[in-house]
């Protein structure tokens, strides 16, 4: 009897407490993913109706024209986005956007008439020049973050966008990393890819980790630098290093194509580190724009804001650009970017009446009926540009420009960006043409003497380019004509200018008219 | 015999009733809420770090073996009733052997209280004659009081008594050859089969000491635990938390063991015995070693430990009342705390060797997964109370939270089966208390493990 009821007393000790684990398991497997994964949905489509809602209210505002479709785009900008956030202690960090943002930004693209293109096209367009609608753009997201998707899913369905997932997927995909409560899992992505919202492409397996680079302990990116191999007590040597980072940008390939039936070739840079940096290894970014080619034939690269954003055709480009977008950018702001990095045609005029497309790399810029440009140091200068010019070819350039202090002004063509482009200087002492490649700068050709650039006057300055060959003119005169560089074919307008006198300087251009030759 | 087998049937089955069965599912659902929300909290932790499979492994198997002891401690009065005392083959011959049948043909051995002290010149007097007044025939009881080398008048005390009590040994020995020695005469020199182990300043309530010697009729029964509450509780907060982890310690702690009539410490302040199985452990148990040294604290550890590996159950009965005195300030409870804890240490390396042999259920069920927690313990406490706080800067609210929430779940059993204990509230800070500091003495008591001092007391 006494041994009985002992053996009775396990039977059920041991039952409850395997209801016990069940119970916890379980609960963690729901709290961690897919079983909830229902309720999340509801969720969504809850979500969906509100911003849906949200935007139908917004209709009685001014709505842009629907746009032209005979009108095809001239360059194609493309948005990155991180994380989008709800929690209501969230801090602005540069990185991720608020889910308020984030509505507000796709309810202002979609209300001025933008659309996303798919991944595919953005290819055909950049490879093979396929025609695309003006007022096309791409969006992005990186690092595969539930929240980009749980959030930014219904808004996008609102607006009837789509966008490509860059996936970490060392931290998604994988026997030992199914994604978590962070990270998307397979059957999210599997979801999303059904959607046809969503295209999932590659963010690197491992190498969006930071890795120890010496034997103290300094960590580095894992794509640009020899790790520290502890197990050995030694560095990692640049073949195996070369190994190694070939080895993690297939197996994110393949992971991507295996569990998820997607077709992968483009590849987003984790931290935006094309190599550049490498605390130990900069042979690596060589090594990497050598390679990824055969592996990823599109690869995408960050530029601030204020740079050329706008993507063209161009079958080598080895990089497309992408804007990051924070809740840093407003709306408003977001749309100006996008206006000013839209392509421009020939003939332009400008009479500096709004800013069409000016930033100042450095030095300052003012549009006020006038473009007025400063050095903001003693020993110091300009160099102010248009965005979305990029294309221009063949044309020349006119401006009024009225000097005060300072001893030159140069008009910039053929500008790609600070470290691609050529000039026209036009100074007391002289004239000379200099181009600026990959950041080397050389004079062309020089013409000395004294010329008629007096302060506080009106003079006309324009420059011609055709081909490679640049004309430089004064008041009507051509003065000055050389070749430059056969890299440097085709760029946008802007000016420059240098002075190291403590005095002030300040130029005003009235009026620049821009046509193709 | 036949009237005996019928009521214990009885009992049996009145533990098996329904209503008693949805009480404890009752009480098994409001754990599994709770542990819902202990989840809950622990994905929100894990939110900021992304999924680590040890911390999850670790999590669950430390929650489900807390909670395993409840669940234990549930079947505690079943296992009582329906393991120990129905037992069919009875290890007396009720009514033919007068010395151990009582008037009405219950159990009745001879039974010796073993007393040793030292320097207790106000408590013995009262020690002894308490004994005496148990609700038990006279004639049947023995008291042997060791004067283990006193320097003030405790011999003096003990032999005046020696008129008024004719069952009452002295032993008086000039030199203190500490608690062991007079446990180990003790039992050489007790008449009674049953030996009653008490501690110079714990009582048995007289009224309830028949029910330490109840269990002893079932033959596999080796030794009985009392419960054991501390006298001087209402003294200071230090006291009052410790009535409440005394509390827990014996009524849910020691109740889980019980259930599988394997207690792995008989408490020492108030503990019986069956001598004839003592007797042949007594040298092993005398020149106890570890790492080639004697161990001079938790006699009552090694002794309960020996009795399992010689086969025997042993169990606790939360119906025989015994009071000690508590440590009254820090210093005492930590010197204290670490003896417990390297007797534990030491112990646990003896059970290690046989208990998977004797007790496999118990051995995997509860033994070795104790054995884990306790070293994992410490470690987990540490990487949420300093290395996560210091180095990521993540203040451990949910693990102090999940802490909490564990006691409240232990705090409802314990006011379910004592809602006149007024201690209970005191187990929260106890709880504290231990987690940020008493769990890491395991590592000092690890570490210091062949200092074999006593410390202050």
């Amino acid at each position: 009897m006494a041994e009985f009821n002992l053996k009775m007393i396990k039977i059920f000790f041991v039952l409850v407490i395997a209801m016990f684990i069940l119970a916890m398991v379980s609960g963690m497997d729901i709290l961690r993913r897919e079983k909830i994964k229902g309720w999340k949905k509801i969720g969504m489509e809850v979500d969906f109706f509100r911003h849906k809602q949200a935007l139908a209210a917004r209709k009685s505002e001014n709505l842009a024209p629907p746009p032209n479709d005979s009108n095809t785009a001239g360059s194609i900008p493309v948005l990155l986005y991180h994380g989008i956030l709800t929690g209501k202690n969230w801090e602005e960090d540069g990185t991720n956007i608020s889910l308020e943002e984030f509505r507000e930004q796709m309810f202002a693209l979609k209300e001025a008439g933008y659309q996303t293109v798919t991944l595919a096209e953005f290819f055909e367009y950049m490879k093979k020049g396929k025609a695309l609608p003006e007022k096309s753009f791409m969006l992005t997201f990186d690092d595969g973050r539930k929240d980009s998707y749980y959030e930014g899913d219904p808004v996008l369905k609102s607006v009837g966008y789509s966008a490509v997932m860059f996936l970490i997927t060392g931290r998604s995909l994988g026997d030992q990393h199914r994604g978590d409560n962070f990270y998307l899992g397979k059957s999210e992505l599997q979801d999303m890819i059904k959607s046809k919202r969503w295209e999932i492409q590659s963010h690197g397996d491992f190498d969006h980790n930071w890795e120890q680079v010496d034997s103290s302990g300094s960590k580095g990116h894992f794509m640009s630098n020899l790790l520290w191999l502890a197990s050995e007590n030694r560095m990692e040597t640049p073949g195996e290093a070369k190994n190694r980072i070939l080895k993690d940008l297939a197996s994110s390939k393949i992971k991507i194509e295996k569990e998820l039936g997607q077709k992968t070739f483009a590849y987003a840079y984790p931290f935006n580190d094309l190599g550049q940096e490498s605390v130990n290894f900069p042979e690596s970014q060589q090594f990497i724009r050598d390679n990824i080619g055969s592996i990823y034939p599109l690869t995408f690269m960050q530029v601030d804001p204020g740079e050329p954003a706008g993507n063209q055709p161009d079958a080598n480009a080895l990089h497309a650009k992408r804007i990051d977008v924070s809740s840093e950018i407003s709306p408003a702001d977001l749309l100006k970017i996008l206006e000013r990095n839209e392509e421009k045609k020939l003939p332009y005029e400008d009479f500096f009446w709004d800013n069409r497309g000016w930033k100042a790399s450095w030095g300052e810029m003012k549009i006020w009926g006038d473009l007025t440009l400063y050095k903001t140091e003693e020993k110091g200068g300009n160099l102010s540009t248009l965005l979305g010019a990029s294309s221009w070819k063949n044309y020349s350039v006119t401006s009024l420009a009225e000097i005060s202090g300072g001893n030159s002004i140069s008009q910039i063509v053929r500008y790609k960006n600070d470290e691609n482009y050529a000039r026209c200087n036009f100074g007391k002492n002289g004239i000379y043409v200099f181009q600026r490649v990959g950041g080397n700068e050389t004079l062309l050709a020089e013409k000395a003497g004294g010329f008629s650039i007096l302060d506080g006057l009106e003079n006309r300055l324009s420059t011609g380019i055709i081909g490679d060959r640049i004309m430089c003119y004064l008041n009507g005169n051509l003065l000055l004509e050389t070749q430059i560089s056969q890299a440097l074919s085709s760029g946008g307008i802007g000016f420059y200018f240098w002075d190291e006198s403590p005095e002030k300087v300040m130029i005003r251009v009235k009026k620049v008219n821009v046509s193709a030759l | 015999m036949n009237g005996i087998q019928t009521k214990t049937s009885e009992n049996i089955f009145s533990q098996f009733s329904f209503r008693g069965a949805l009480f404890q599912l009752l009480l098994i659902f409001l754990g599994i809420a709770f542990l819902f929300f202990i989840t809950l909290m622990k994905a929100e932790v894990a939110e900021s770090f992304g999924f680590e499979p040890l911390l999850y492994v670790y999590t669950i198997f430390v929650t489900t073996f807390q909670l395993s002891r409840l669940i234990a401690a549930m079947f505690y009065e079943n296992s009582y009733r329906g393991s120990v005392l129905a037992t069919s083959a009875n290890g007396w011959d009720a009514g033919k052997n007068p010395a151990t049948s009582g008037k009405n043909g219950e159990f009745e051995p001879n039974v010796t209280f073993v007393i040793p002290c030292k320097n207790e010149e106000k408590e013995i007097a009262e020690a002894i004659t308490n004994c005496f007044r148990a609700d038990y025939p006279k004639e049947k009881i023995e008291v042997i009081a060791v004067n283990d080398g006193s320097t003030d008048g405790t011999g003096e005390i003990m032999k005046g008594m020696l008129k008024k009590h004719e069952n009452l040994l002295v032993i008086d020995w000039s030199e203190n050859k500490g608690k062991k020695h007079a446990m180990n005469e003790g039992f050489r020199l007790a008449k009674g089969e049953i030996v009653v182990q008490l501690d110079s300043d714990s009582f048995i309530d007289p009224a309830t000491f028949k029910k330490i010697i109840e269990p002893f009729r079932n033959p596999v029964i080796g030794a009985v635990s009392a419960h054991t509450d501390p006298r001087n509780a209402d003294r200071n907060f230090l006291t009052k938390m410790q009535a409440a982890y005394y509390f827990m310690s014996f009524r849910v702690l020691k109740a889980a063991e019980s259930s599988f009539l394997t207690v792995f410490c008989c408490s020492g302040c108030a503990s019986a015995y069956r001598k004839s199985l003592v007797l042949p452990l007594l040298d092993e148990w005398m020149e106890e070693t570890f790492l080639g040294n004697p161990v001079p604290w938790g006699d009552d550890r090694a002794l309960t430990s020996r009795v399992l590996k010689a086969g025997y159950r042993t169990i606790y009965s939360n119906k025989v009342k015994a009071e000690t005195i508590v440590p009254e300030n820090l210093r005492q409870l930590i010197n204290q705390q670490i003896r417990w804890k390297k007797s534990w240490l030491v112990n646990a390396f003896y059970n290690a060797r046989f208990i998977w042999k004797t007790q496999p259920f118990v051995a995997f069920t509860y033994f070795f997964p104790l054995v884990g927690v306790t070293y994992l313990s410490p470690i987990m406490a540490g990487r949420a109370l300093f290395y996560l706080p210091i180095l990521k800067g993540i203040f451990p609210y949910f693990h102090v939270a999940g802490v909490l929430l564990l006691a409240a779940i232990f705090l409802a059993y314990y006011r379910s089966v004592a809602p006149e204990n007024k201690y209970w509230i005191y187990y929260f800070p106890w709880a504290l208390f231990n987690l940020f500091f008493l769990s890491f003495l395991t590592i000092y008591a690890l570490l210091r493990i062949n200092d074999r001092g006593w410390g202050t007391r």
